[in-house]
Parts: structure tokens; C-alpha cells; sequence
């Protein structure tokens, strides 16, 4: 994995989640193993959560949960199934240092920590330019296509 | 940011620290296009947007989301099929700075909870 050789990026990133512009919140998936992803998202201007020049906590929170939404993409494209919708079950302990301006890249990582029944238990970091900005515990309903 | 955009607030009740905001969504904001095409429902976060914008218009004041302590989702809301919403907040001015809020969003007669919330803010 690297940063220069990310694993998915920009219009790619369609593939494995179902949100649409202007809710896309996610921009790369740099790595992915069994429980651990890592993602990015540079912030634009024309952002939908962007206010006075900064990227604000709703649109903090979906990043974090569009990046668990990709790692469950990209781990569905792997067995041949199409990106599956997932839905915030429960946000936990959601702490915000600093609100990201515009032109800033997060970089988030992603750690499952328990995956039963579709409910997948997660927590996840955000930094920018390695210093955190925020961290939380999500769960997250997986709407699995294939049996519905 | 979605006040008048994606929610109106039709009416606020004040008792002591407990208010009641009546909400109007609007499901033809342009969010419903990505979320998801086709298959419009409100995106979780922008609930969580609305709650503090409910909680700036109480207080007068422009907030900072610092701590998210627990949100709880445990109904979908379909802006079509929900178009009117109740969010009934507990709003604690703890020193000037700090601002504690706590409640829920409901449907209009109050039977279905999509939404519980405990958060923190910080005045801007």
C-alpha cells in the first residue's frame, strides 16, 4: 500500500459505495486486509458540509462512515457482489479536535472490531497532517444485496 | 447550513430547558440525488446537523459539535413518507461555553423514535 498507489480513487470509489454526489464523501481507499482500511478524502469547496472555509462535523461523521462503507465495497467486489448499502446504526463517543479546512486531505483509518449478523462494530481516526481530528466508535448496518 | 434548505422549524415550545421543535423536512433538497438515487432517505449526519441547528436557534448561539457521546439510529426516516418530524431536546447551559443537549426525534404523534441524542457543543 502506499499513498502514491492507492487501492481505489476518485470517480472509482462509485464501485464500491451506493452514495452519490453531492453526499460522496470519501475520495481514496489506500489499503484494506481483513479488519483494517485505510482512507482519504481531500476537501473541496464546493463540499455540501463545508461552511466559511471549513469541513464541518456532519460531514466528519459521514466520511468516517462512507470509509467503512467502502471497506465493505471493496471487500463484497472481491467475492464478485456489488457494493452493499450500509446504514449508520450508532454513532459513539464522536470527538472533534479541529474542524479540516478546505484544500486539507484526511487521512482516517478504520478498525472493525466485531462483525455479527450484518452489524458491523467499528472505530475509526482522522488526522490532518498527522495530527488528529477526530475519533469515534460506529455502528454500522450492512444491507446485504444478495438476500434481499 | 440546512436550516431552510433541507428542514424548516414550523414551531418551537419552550418549557424551562425542554424544548419542542416541530420539523418540516424537504424531501426535493438535492442531498436525496446521491442518498441514494432513486431511493431517497435522510442521511443520518444531516439529522445530527439538524438537532444543532434546532440547538443554535434555541440559544441564539453558533455551535461547535465537539462531542457526538452517543447517537443512536434505530429508524430510517423517508423525507416522503416522514415529512414531519418532532425533535424534543434537553438543553443544558452548563458555564456560558458549554452547552449539553439531549433528547430525540420523532414522528408527529410521538410513537416511532428514529433518532436518540446526547451531545456536547462549544459556543463559536
Amino acid at each position: 500500500m502506499s499513498k502514491e498507489n492507492p487501492i481505489c480513487q476518485g470517480e472509482e470509489m462509485k464501485n464500491l459505495i451506493p452514495q452519490r454526489d453531492p453526499i460522496i464523501q470519501i475520495d481514496s481507499l489506500y489499503n484494506a486486509d481483513e479488519t483494517t482500511c485505510e482512507t482519504g478524502l481531500t476537501i473541496k469547496e464546493e463540499n455540501m458540509f463545508c461552511e466559511d472555509g471549513l469541513f464541518t462535523e456532519p460531514g466528519l461523521i459521514e466520511h468516517i462512515a462512507q470509509s467503512a462503507s467502502a471497506f465493505a465495497g471493496y471487500t463484497a467486489m472481491k467475492k464478485g457482489r456489488p457494493a452493499p448499502i450500509g446504514y449508520i446504526g450508532e454513532v459513539k463517543k464522536f470527538k472533534i479536535t479541529r474542524l479540516p479546512l478546505v484544500g486539507e486531505t484526511i487521512d482516517t483509518s478504520v478498525q472493525i472490531i466485531s462483525e455479527i449478523n450484518n452489524i458491523s462494530l467499528l472505530s475509526a481516526e482522522s488526522k490532518v497532517n498527522g495530527f488528529l481530528a477526530a475519533s469515534c466508535q460506529m455502528k454500522i448496518f450492512i444491507k446485504d444485496e444478495q438476500t434481499n | 447550513m440546512l436550516k431552510d434548505s433541507y428542514f424548516n422549524i414550523l414551531d418551537m415550545e419552550k418549557n424551562d430547558n425542554d424544548i419542542l421543535f416541530h420539523i418540516e423536512l424537504n424531501p426535493s433538497h438535492k442531498v436525496y440525488e446521491g442518498h441514494f438515487p432513486g431511493m431517497p432517505v435522510c442521511p443520518g449526519v444531516c439529522n445530527v446537523e439538524m438537532i444543532k441547528e434546532c440547538v443554535q436557534e434555541h440559544t441564539g448561539k453558533r455551535l461547535f459539535l465537539n462531542n457526538l457521546s452517543q447517537c443512536k439510529f434505530s429508524a430510517v426516516i423517508t423525507p416522503t413518507y416522514n415529512p414531519l418530524l418532532l425533535i424534543s431536546l434537553n438543553i443544558e447551559n452548563i458555564d456560558g461555553e458549554t452547552i449539553k443537549a439531549k433528547g430525540k426525534i420523532t414522528d408527529p404523534d410521538g410513537s416511532t423514535t428514529f433518532i436518540d441524542f446526547k451531545g456536547e457543543f462549544q459556543t463559536k
